[in-house]
């Protein structure tokens, strides 16, 4: 664990490292609301936790123009989207199946997305926002926008072929987009060394004769945020894509139904106690960036914005049957 | 009616046939083995039908000629362009297939009708009749109804033995009438190029006179529990020809002028004679005429054609000796008789549309009122 | 509204139609493999480059999936791109990007974004091409919910509805037929010439027989046509369906109530191929009650492509056996 270095202190304002930690929160707490609403049986379908991800996720955000760039994710979106600042209550109404959530009840959680605030949405296929993301790069280097397009994905991804064909093609056209691989070490159950030849992924960059960064340490918030804030910049100032990878741990299974028989409490555990969420809030107070009761506030306000979303949720009403047969086509 | 039993015929057929109410087990299938399609329906008027490609069709037309007999080289013996070519260039053929105008064939001995029907077996005529013996001593011939008598035979019988009935038999004087078709003749013959007939006239008034009385007007159901008035009369008048009895449907007489019922019922009788009678011009009547007048017959009760309520018998017109404010004087008379269907008509109701018929026929006048 | 037209191919209709649509609008723009200098792998974008410029006739790498993936990202903030994906059988590539992600966002969405992109295919054999490089395989995309399937046969046809799956804004495959890119047809030259997706038309009237197509076949479809008439008397109604997905199915429901005799003729496989889905349209309607002969399909047989071409010739539809067809039904057979 790096000590950070006192220069960190003087970038961020108070306001910013508070929100940060918040957006945190509010990962942790919704996802293991939601674990607990699908054990009770109350969540209709599938989906997928960000639990222990949070730093991997929040450090990406917090360095891009929210609400300007762009993301793509992937099916474990969820930290993105909260990061990005969605409406919880939406979101919670969405993934259960309300008509009141951000697709109306129609996508789930795999399919969260927030066009208009840059979220071009989580997607259910593995490498799906790949060819997406360099798509809306693309459009941004057309147009001279300046905005750039981190696109989210996770180890497993990196084995499809859109991954060498979408990294070659941005590659080539120097296409503004950060290419993030968060690394949880599992697919579902197959574990990293069992499917790849190589030691990290961001090696690959080389195939592509682009930068690749790595983030040793995924679950400490500020080295994420550092590192990211130096890829935008040199995104953003027009030198192509780069390919960045940080490794984490997910606490709770693949998704919904995942016993996770393929590791060991041991190793679970490990990573426990390497949880960014409490080492954040020790590097707040040990730096005196934030006092106790402005972080105890901030826990509570997100616990309550959950529970705020919950009662929306639940309270909601279902789709109408009419509404399965709109927004098939655009007019 | 239709019985689905193993029938092929096309979904256009089945839909035309239940229109029109034809039996399916009676039509003649020009499909693959033997379906039924929907110009089998149409084309259905009791004769074999002539499988024909329309474009011979039209060169037969035009060169007058009758395809009756001949067996094509198409699918299913249909009968194609070439064959009719040939038919043309072939001087023996031509003159045993031509028609005249009206459809009647030049050579009288084998083929359709003579202009004057004949409803009784006619010896004279050179076709043999199947069910008469020639002699005591000779030979019989049996031969199997035709289709045309098949269907005729089912339809007498069904309405004989379904509908209970009674006769009422009257007298018209038909001075007025009589002389109101000499007023009329010219005018008619300038106007429409036809020939006024008695029968137009009496059907004229028969027409009007049904129209006051809605239950001589009316159909009943097969199960006879439904009876339907109707606001308009098509007029079925009965025609004999040698194969059998049609009956063709001026539709909406009610609606006509004098005029325009001649003329209507000209072409349906012509075309009744040349068998090229629609299956649509012969159903829907809502009352029908059975006139045996020109063949002497005194008095009969014709049989009531289904689903009618009733139907009348009209006789010939003789000169008799009647009395008339106390003096015998000579007048033309003709009976005229009401056969009724008793489920929907009794007595008073027959006896009050025949009053009023002999009071229009008598006084035709009153028709104007 | 200039009423004027000019004898011009297939391929010079396609020209015309991308041509004019970036010069109407600034977001419009090509990319495929080949597109640029070469001028596209069936001569469909020659002289593309030289006005637009390589930002907007864009060459890209042999990566169909992440051509497909770009052009769905980019259509999604705001581009309108025109993928070639020259032979259709290269599409299968991408099926992911199509099917999964253009044809489904916006409804998973909630009706929140859009997916402006046509992807146009050359399809069809008839150039001794063999099995990898002639399918049309049209039947796959009209089954997905979200797309749009147009297939023209005439050079006119493939100009108004080019510019009109251009400016529609849904994700669009538009079939082309490779061995028709020669075939010349009077073409209008105004720029606003745009035919509306989602309606057949009717080629020839004719009371005795209808015959639905559309495509490769329409051209022999008319000629068969022709040719009965002459020989039989024989009218044929001939319905081009131009769009498959939206089906205009009341067009061809009226045509077979007024003739009731219909035959479906279409290159791509008998099996599951699009006229099935006709075909059991007609048989659930309404027209049911006309039909006055079985419903006929005349389609590819059930094989890959070979490569002889007498043996190509002989797997799909020819006029000959299209005659054939259409006097069965008229002879009730």
């Amino acid at each position: 664990m790096a000590k950070t270095n006192a220069k960190d202190k003087t970038k961020l304002s108070k306001d910013k490292l508070l929100e940060m930690h918040r957006m945190m929160l509010d990962i942790r707490n919704f996802d293991n609301k939601v674990n607990r609403l699908v054990k009770r049986g109350v969540v209709p379908g599938m989906t997928h936790f960000s639990v222990g991800e949070e730093a991997a996720n929040v450090g990406a955000v917090a360095a891009i123009n929210i609400g300007s760039d762009l993301i793509t994710s992937n099916h474990r979106g969820h930290g993105q989207s909260i990061a990005l600042g969605i409406d919880l209550n939406e979101m919670m109404a969405e993934i259960m199946g309300k008509a009141t959530g951000t697709c109306k009840g129609k996508g789930g959680s795999m399919h969260i997305a927030d066009l208009d605030g840059g979220n071009l949405g989580a997607n259910g296929i593995v490498g799906g926002g790949m060819g997406m993301a360099i798509g809306a790069a693309l459009t941004q280097k057309m147009k001279k926008t300046g905005k750039i397009v981190v696109c989210f994905f996770g180890d497993g991804a990196v084995n499809e072929g859109t991954f060498h064909e979408t990294l070659n093609m941005a590659s080539i056209w120097k296409l503004p987009v950060i290419f993030y691989s968060i690394n949880n070490m599992y697919g579902i159950s197959t574990p990293i060394s069992s499917v790849i030849n190589i030691d990290y992924n961001y090696r690959r960059a080389a195939s592509y004769g682009i930068p690749g960064h790595f983030i040793e340490d995924g679950n400490d918030l500020m080295a994420v945020y550092n590192k990211f804030e130096e890829l935008v910049k040199y995104v953003r100032d027009g030198n192509g894509p780069v390919l960045v990878e940080s490794i984490t741990y997910r606490y709770l299974g693949h998704s919904t139904s995942d016993p996770g028989k393929y590791r060991t409490k041991e190793e679970v555990d490990e990573w426990k106690k390497k949880d960014p969420i409490p080492r954040f809030k020790k590097y707040l107070l040990d730096n005196k960036l934030a006092t106790d009761k402005e972080i105890e506030a901030v826990e509570k306000a997100s616990e309550d914005a959950v529970e705020e979303s919950v009662k929306f949720a639940l309270s909601s009403p279902e789709p109408t049957l009419e509404s399965a047969f709109e927004d098939v086509y655009a007019p | 009616m239709m019985e689905n039993r193993k029938l092929r015929a096309t979904p256009a057929a089945r839909t035309l046939a239940k229109r029109l109410g034809v039996d399916l087990f009676n039509v003649i299938g020009t499909g693959y083995k033997g379906r039924i399609h929907r110009e089998d329906v149409a084309g259905f008027n009791y004769e074999d039908k002539i499988h024909v490609s329309p474009l011979a069709q039209r060169i037969a037309d035009e060169h007058n000629i009758d395809l009756k007999g001949v067996v094509g080289t198409g699918y299913g013996n249909k009968i194609m362009k070439d064959d009719v070519l040939k038919l043309i260039s072939d001087p023996a053929i031509i003159s045993r297939f031509e028609l005249d105008d009206f459809g009647y064939h030049t050579v009288p001995a084998t083929t359709m009708a003579s202009k004057q029907p004949k409803v009784q077996e006619s010896a004279s005529a050179g076709k043999p009749q199947p069910v008469q013996a020639s002699t005591l001593e000779g030979e019989s011939e049996t031969v199997p109804m035709t289709q045309m008598r098949k269907i005729i035979a089912k339809r007498m019988s069904e309405s004989y033995f379904g509908a209970p009935t009674f006769i009422q038999t009257w007298e018209i004087d038909m001075t007025e009438l009589l002389a109101l078709r000499k007023k009329l003749i010219n005018p008619i013959m300038e106007k429409t190029g036809k020939k006024l007939t008695v029968t137009d006239l009496i059907s004229m008034a028969v027409v009007k006179t049904l129209l006051k009385h809605k239950y001589i007007n009316a159909s009943l159901n097969k199960e006879g529990t439904e009876l339907t008035f109707h606001n308009y009369v098509n007029l079925g008048m009965a025609v004999g020809l040698e194969e059998g009895l049609l009956v063709p449907v001026v539709k909406g007489a009610d609606k006509m002028s004098l005029s325009e019922f001649v003329v209507a019922m000209k072409d349906l009788t012509e075309r009744t004679f040349a068998k090229k009678l629609l299956p649509d011009e012969q159903s829907g009547s809502t009352f029908t005429i059975s006139n045996l007048g020109m063949y002497g017959v005194d008095e009969f009760t014709a049989i009531i054609n289904q689903p009618n309520s009733a139907i009348l018998s009209v006789s010939s017109t003789q000169q008799r000796a009647v009395p008339r404010d106390g003096e015998i004087v000579i007048r033309p008379i003709m009976k005229i008789s009401l056969t009724a269907d008793h489920r929907v008509i009794d007595g008073l109701t027959g006896a009050k549309f025949m009053t009023d018929l002999k009071a229009a026929l008598e006084d035709p006048l009153i028709l104007f009122v | 509204m200039e009423k004027e037209t000019k004898l011009m191919s297939v391929r010079d209709a396609i020209i015309m139609a991308m041509s004019e649509e970036m010069r109407r609008d600034e977001n419009v723009f090509l990319m495929g493999e080949d597109v640029g200098i070469f001028g596209g792998d069936f001569g469909t974008s020659v002289g593309m480059l030289e006005e637009f410029g390589k930002e907007r006739v864009r060459d890209t790498p042999i990566s169909e999936n992440a051509i497909s993936g770009a052009a769905i990202g980019a259509a999604m903030t705001g581009m309108r791109p025109i993928v070639d994906v020259t032979f259709m059988d290269f599409i299968v590539y991408m099926m992911d990007n199509i099917v999964n992600q253009a044809a489904k966002t916006r409804y998973m969405y909630g009706g929140k974004g859009q997916i402006p992109v046509v992807f146009r295919a050359a399809a069809g054999g008839g150039v001794g091409s063999a099995a990898q490089h002639s399918q049309s395989l049209e039947a796959w995309f009209t089954h997905i919910p979200g797309l749009k399937v147009i297939a023209p046969g005439t050079p006119a046809d493939v100009k108004g509805l080019l510019k009109a799956a251009i400016r529609d804004n849904n994700p669009i495959i538009f079939l082309e037929y490779k061995a028709q890119y020669n075939m010349k047809g009077e073409v209008p030259l105004d720029p606003d010439f745009v035919l509306p997706i989602g309606k057949a038309d009717i080629k020839r009237e004719g009371k005795d027989v209808t015959v639905v197509t559309y495509g490769r076949m329409l051209e022999r479809v008319m000629q068969a046509a022709e040719e009965v008439h002459d020989a039989e008397g024989v009218e044929v109604e001939v319905v081009d369906l131009r769009t498959l997905s939206p089906l205009d199915k009341d067009t061809v429901i009226q045509s077979v109530k007024k003739t009731g005799k219909v035959l479906l003729v279409n290159d791509a496989h008998k099996q599951s191929g699009f006229i099935g889905e006709v075909a059991a349209s007609i048989a659930e309607s309404e027209a049911f009650d006309y039909l006055d002969g079985r419903i006929l399909r005349l389609a590819g047989e059930d094989v890959p492509i070979p490569y002889n071409q007498t043996l190509e010739s002989a797997m799909i539809p020819s006029v000959e056996r299209i005659k054939k067809y259409i006097l069965k039904l008229v002879n009730n057979r």
